[in-house]
């Protein structure tokens, strides 16, 4: 399974221009997270968790340094590769408010997987249900996200993260607007879907607490990677 | 508190620019509702008064005193009316434009001094007319001199033409009156020292024209008065009137009251209201406020929905705003800040805007009346005749009602909102609810009133026009019930939007992508956000389609009506002179004048004689009782060439008629009256006089409806001032047929003209040929008359304007609500560009949701629209009915009027879209993503 890297991150460095000179939000970064893992960013707040984030989630680029998705260099795709790649391969899960308010938490989850394609209807009601299940929230499939709790929410994002079958979920900050129990349960859900899909998670957090859950920790001070 | 405020609007500037170009709008199209009535109004009065002038020759705004005194003493009757103009003048504060004096002795006999073979007895009046040596120019002789006597002690005196001739009098002569002598006693001598006439400029000083003076000897009036008033007038029996004319030039219809009441007070009260005639001036006036009535009525009730779309306008935006600045409101209220306060900040800052509103409004409103002014039809303007417009105190009173209004529908909602607290905020959230107006049905209700009201004005359409006829201000629920129909038609298809999009949604369930997915949903769950503005829009649009297509009508109507009632481009009758026998008594039969001068009229294309006897009678079929009948002759093939009725009014083509006419020599064609009220049908034998009473018969070949030049209902006023509306009968038979039955009888020249040929070509032809008229019709002339109704064009300058202001608003308070929508949603759109949405599915969701809300409201606009039209236009334009309307009214749509509404429309809705698109394009996915981090 080792030998599987789902990311992998070479040198990584993002600088931003800012007024008067530059800032290097990350320098040289290195990673390697093999498929399954359930990976944990570490850090304080302006560390570069979210940059890094961004950079592996295709979303931004570095400015140096090279990342790999299942093998392949992200440099280099074009925006409508990139794009493609977000809706089939990865998953996301946001620290606030993600769900699209319109949409109750059945069409929620059902969103992602309308967004990579997938076909038909009836199989991806079974997934939904599946999902939800797996994050405990079947019983409020028709629920709208205002009806629900913070906690909730996130769980439903969770499960539409999850529900199209990537093989990356980037989960930045999940747990920051959770109280703790809370936090412990979604940690709880990345975790079992690592083991019970094989899916391979990166979640940010600077909640300490969070640790131990972890396959890997990957902690960034200051832009440098300080473990490993 | 003014920091603070100015802070809190500079952070939300766009907001406020919006509010303030709303309070500007809304004042503008407020105030320029005086403004333009204020113009209209005197611009028609003017006219009112040109018209009577050219029209009757004569100066309208005069009044006129006559006094007759034998023998006074003192002669203080004499002497007040010397001052009867001034005091007139006075009485009615108003400028004088001339006044005419005329004194006089009453009629004496004189004799020639020398004594001629050919002298009669001779009655004339020694009299005087003040400044009539300023307005007049010798023809021969001399002008009466300063002292106003010769040497010898006779009176000098001038005499106008018609008197030298018509009392075969001669310059240099001297008479000498029978039985008049000065109060010395000498006898009374005159001297005639000269011929005069008006002089060219002397404008309409003679009252009394010069040719009219033909028993007058006109004397220096100095002179005249002191022989024969004061002291002297015991003397004499005189007679004098004084004609006050004054300058209706610089009237405004703000003195139209003013001089009504002066009016009535020189009659009935003043110290002159036994010498006093009744001006003519009066009619007009009363016919001046006939119409004014009538116009405002009409105008107030078309910009009422205007107003309340702006006023509506006001209240969506400030709405909105508090729904931006909840989070604000209640963590200032948390803070401590009272309920009063929060009210008190926002009273202020509605002040500033609508304050500054007002100001801008202000001009903006004069321009707008201006352009009001100058409208020809909807959305069609003409600069030439634009307005004088001027600010009165009328117009800062509607600014001050406009100002308020826009503050209360500004402040109003913070009423609402300043009892928001954090709390109630978060649990408001997650309520969903039905509209207010859904569960009152109140579409239901607005449609069914609106409908009674359609089926009782349609039930009830003749008392309607005759109520406008009368003069009396109309039902308003006439026009609100159109605006009524729309508002419940609009809520309408609110109610039912979201169903059909479910529909669309269900029937493509398993084929829409995640875009098309996104938009039904948020359409779905979300439209009743978008219900203030959709149904913004759906009014304005049906409401400028209604309005389009009323306007239409009534000016095609009138243009119609007018074409018709001509009959055909121009048409005269000369005067026709009798033969008289040897004592010099009428023969009735008449001296044709030579036809074949008509020939060498350039600008005729074609003409052709028509007898139109109005004064004939037919006797009807059921009793014994005759009808005044109106009898043609015509020459069927030249007649039809350069005449037309639309084949609409008719149940066949007017040319088959004109046939079957052609083809039966004593065939006649009667109008529909003669079968329904006279029991006459096809094939039966009516007998008819001309106004000579000659009589003659006719085989009834056709019932025609409509025929060029006849009314076929007579509509007009009884004096108590109601309404009537009675049968005109028509026969028409062959010009030739009438002519051998009847000899020779007096025709018209019905004359059609080439191209590019206008009525003063007619005129100077009739001007050369000196051809005295007894009547004569201009289309032309009249189809200028019918445009410049201040009622139809005012009417058109509403509408308008009503439907550019509200289009304006329209996409303004679009272009807000999706810019807010879009902010709001901007961490979505985020979360969906991260997720893998690309950017051309986030336009096709937005433009789904376009689709949505802003075209289904445009197409929805556009139905209702319609109907409206189909429903009210006909009952409207009976509103507009004059007493002269004699077709049925017609519906127009002119298709280029729709193209000119859509394009307007269009061009507005895709600017908004472009700017949303321009505005999305802006967005940048990282950064909205961040947004949850820093």
């Amino acid at each position: 399974m080792a030998d599987e890297l789902v990311i992998k991150a070479e040198g990584i460095t993002r600088i931003f221009p800012v007024p008067g000179g530059e800032f290097t939000a990350l320098n040289g970064i290195n990673a390697e997270v093999p498929k399954g893992t359930f990976a944990i960013l570490k850090g304080r707040s302006g560390s570069g968790k979210t940059t890094l984030m961004n950079i592996i989630g295709t979303l931004d680029d570095p400015t140096k340094g090279v990342v790999y998705l299942n093998g392949k260099a992200i440099e280099g795709m074009n925006a409508n590769e990139r794009e493609e790649l977000r809706r089939k391969e990865m998953g996301f899960v946001f620290q606030s408010v993600s769900l699209i308010p319109s949409l109750n938490a059945f069409q929620n989850v059902e969103f992602s997987m309308r967004m990579a394609g997938i076909r038909p209807s009836k199989e991806r009601d079974k997934r939904v249900e599946e999902c939800l299940n797996l994050v405990g929230l079947h019983n409020r499939m028709n629920h709208m996200p205002a009806e629900m709790s913070g906690g909730e929410q996130q769980r439903v994002a969770i499960a539409r993260s999850l529900a199209h079958g990537p093989k990356l979920i980037l989960a930045d900050e999940p747990t920051a607007e959770l109280d703790s129990a809370m936090a412990a349960k979604v940690t709880e859900i990345f975790k079992e879907m690592t083991r019970k899909e094989g899916i391979t998670v990166l979640m940010t957090t600077h909640d300490v607490g969070l640790m131990d859950a972890a396959d890997m920790i990957i902690e960034l001070e200051n832009g440098e990677r300080i473990n490993g | 508190m003014f920091g603070i405020m100015l802070q809190k609007m500079w952070h939300k500037k766009w907001m406020n620019i919006c509010l303030l170009l709303g309070c500007i709008l809304l004042t503008a199209t407020v105030v320029s509702f005086p403004i333009y009535r204020t113009a209209a109004y005197d611009r028609m009065l003017i006219d009112q008064f040109d018209d009577y002038t050219v029209s009757e020759g004569r100066w309208p705004t005069l009044v006129m005193g006559a006094a007759s005194v034998k023998k006074e003493r003192g002669g203080a009757t004499i002497k007040k009316m010397d001052e009867f103009a001034a005091y007139i003048y006075e009485t009615l504060d108003v400028d004088e434009f001339s006044t005419f004096n005329y004194l006089n002795l009453t009629a004496a006999t004189m004799s020639s001094d020398t004594k001629r073979s050919d002298a009669k007895e001779l009655s004339v009046k020694l009299s005087a007319i003040d400044d009539l040596d300023k307005n007049s120019k010798l023809l021969t002789g001399e002008m009466y001199s300063e002292s106003g006597m010769t040497e010898d002690g006779a009176i000098e005196c001038v005499v106008s033409q018609s008197c030298l001739v018509d009392r075969r009098l001669l310059v240099n002569e001297y008479f000498t009156f029978d039985n008049l002598r000065f109060a010395d006693g000498t006898p009374l001598r005159v001297y005639i020292k000269g011929v005069f006439d008006a002089s060219d400029d002397s404008g309409y000083f003679w009252y009394i024209k010069p040719e009219r003076l033909n028993d007058s000897l006109l004397c220096n009036p100095k002179t005249f008065r002191e022989c024969f008033t004061g002291d002297n007038a015991v003397k004499f029996s005189l007679n004098a009137s004084s004609t006050a004319m004054f300058d209706y030039n610089n009237l405004t219809s703000f003195d139209v009251e003013r001089i009504e009441k002066a009016t009535e007070y020189l009659l009935e009260e003043s110290g002159y209201k036994s010498v006093l005639r009744k001006p003519v001036y009066t009619s007009v006036l009363d016919d001046y406020d006939i119409r004014v009535k009538r116009i405002s009525a009409t105008l107030l009730i078309l910009q009422v929905p205007v107003l309340a779309m702006l006023a509506t306008f006001l209240l969506m935006i400030s709405s909105q705003m508090y729904e931006m600045e909840k989070n604000e409101i209640s963590v200032i209220k948390s803070r401590g800040s009272s309920r009063a306060q929060i009210i008190r900040l926002y009273f202020y800052q509605g002040l500033f805007i609508t304050v500054t509103g007002g100001i801008i409004g202000l001009p903006l409103g004069a321009m707008i009346a201006r352009l009001l002014g100058s409208t020809r039809n909807f959305l069609q303007f003409d600069f030439n005749r634009a307005l004088d417009v001027s600010y009165t105190k009328e117009t800062f009173i509607y600014l001050a009602g406009a100002i308020l209004v826009s503050l209360l529908s500004i402040t109003i909602p913070s009423i609402k909102h300043s009892s928001v607290t954090i709390v109630k905020l978060k649990q408001s959230k997650a309520l969903k609810k039905k509209a207010w107006w859904e569960k009152l049905f109140l579409d239901v209700i607005l449609l069914g009133a609106s409908l009674y009201g359609f089926y009782s004005f349609n039930k009830n359409g003749g008392d309607l026009s005759n109520a406008v006829m009368a003069g009396e201000s109309l039902d308003p629920l006439l026009y609100i019930s159109s605006s009524l129909f729309i508002l419940g038609a609009g809520l309408f298809f609110l109610r039912i939007q979201p169903y059909i999009v479910k529909l669309i949604y269900t029937i493509g369930k398993s084929k829409w992508g995640p875009a098309s997915f996104v938009s039904f949903m948020e359409n779905i769950k979300n439209g009743r956000k978008q219900q203030l503005i959709m149904l913004f829009l759906i009014m304005t649009i049906s409401l400028g389609m209604y309005h389009a297509t009323v306007a239409r009508t009534i000016l095609q109507n009138a243009i119609e009506n007018t074409k018709y009632l001509s009959g055909t481009d121009v048409i005269i009758k000369e005067i026709w002179t009798q033969m008289t026998d040897r004592y010099g008594t009428p023969t009735g039969d008449y001296i044709m004048p030579d036809y074949a001068k008509y020939n060498s009229m350039e600008a005729a294309k074609s003409f052709t004689k028509v007898i139109c006897d109005t004064g004939a009678h037919v006797r009807s079929n059921l009793s014994n009782e005759n009808f005044k009948v109106t009898a043609m002759g015509i020459n069927t093939k030249e007649f039809g060439t350069m005449t037309m009725v639309d084949k609409g009014f008719l149940k066949k083509h007017y040319y088959e008629y004109l046939n079957d006419l052609a083809v039966v020599e004593n065939g006649v064609l009667v109008s529909s009256a003669f079968g329904s009220k006279l029991g006459y049908k096809v094939g039966d034998t009516v007998s008819f006089y001309n106004s000579q009473k000659k009589y003659t018969t006719g085989t009834i070949i056709g019932f025609i409806d409509y025929f060029p030049g006849f009314s076929p209902v007579a509509n007009g006023l009884n004096p108590d001032g109601t309404a009537y509306s009675e049968d005109n009968y028509l026969v028409v038979a062959h010009y030739d047929y009438l002519i051998n039955k009847w000899g020779t009888t007096p025709y018209e020249v019905w004359i059609e003209l080439k191209d590019g040929y206008d009525s003063e070509d007619v005129y100077q032809w009739i001007d050369d040929n000196h051809i005295q008229l007894s009547k004569y019709v201009n289309r032309e002339a009249k189809m200028d008359a019918t445009l410049s109704d201040p009622l139809l064009q005012g009417t058109n300058g509403v509408l308008t304007m009503g439907f550019v202001v509200t289009i304006i608003l329209c996409a303004v308070g679009y272009l807000i609500y999706w810019v807010m929508s879009i902010r709001e949603r901007e961490l979505i759109f985020g979360v969906l560009r991260a997720t893998g949405l690309h950017k051309g599915e986030i336009f096709h969701m937005l433009i789904n949701e376009q689709i949505f809300s802003g075209l289904f409201s445009v197409l929805a606009g556009i139905g209702i629209g319609k109907i409206t039209s189909i429903l009210f236009v006909p009952i409207l334009q009976r509103a507009y009915a004059s007493e002269n309307q004699a077709l049925p009214m017609k519906l127009y749509t002119v298709a280029a009027d729709m193209y000119k509404l859509y394009g307007v429309i269009a061009f507005v809705m895709l600017t908004a879209i472009a700017v949303l698109i321009a505005i999305l394009s802006k967005m940048n996915v990282t950064k909205a993503l961040k947004l949850g981090e820093e």
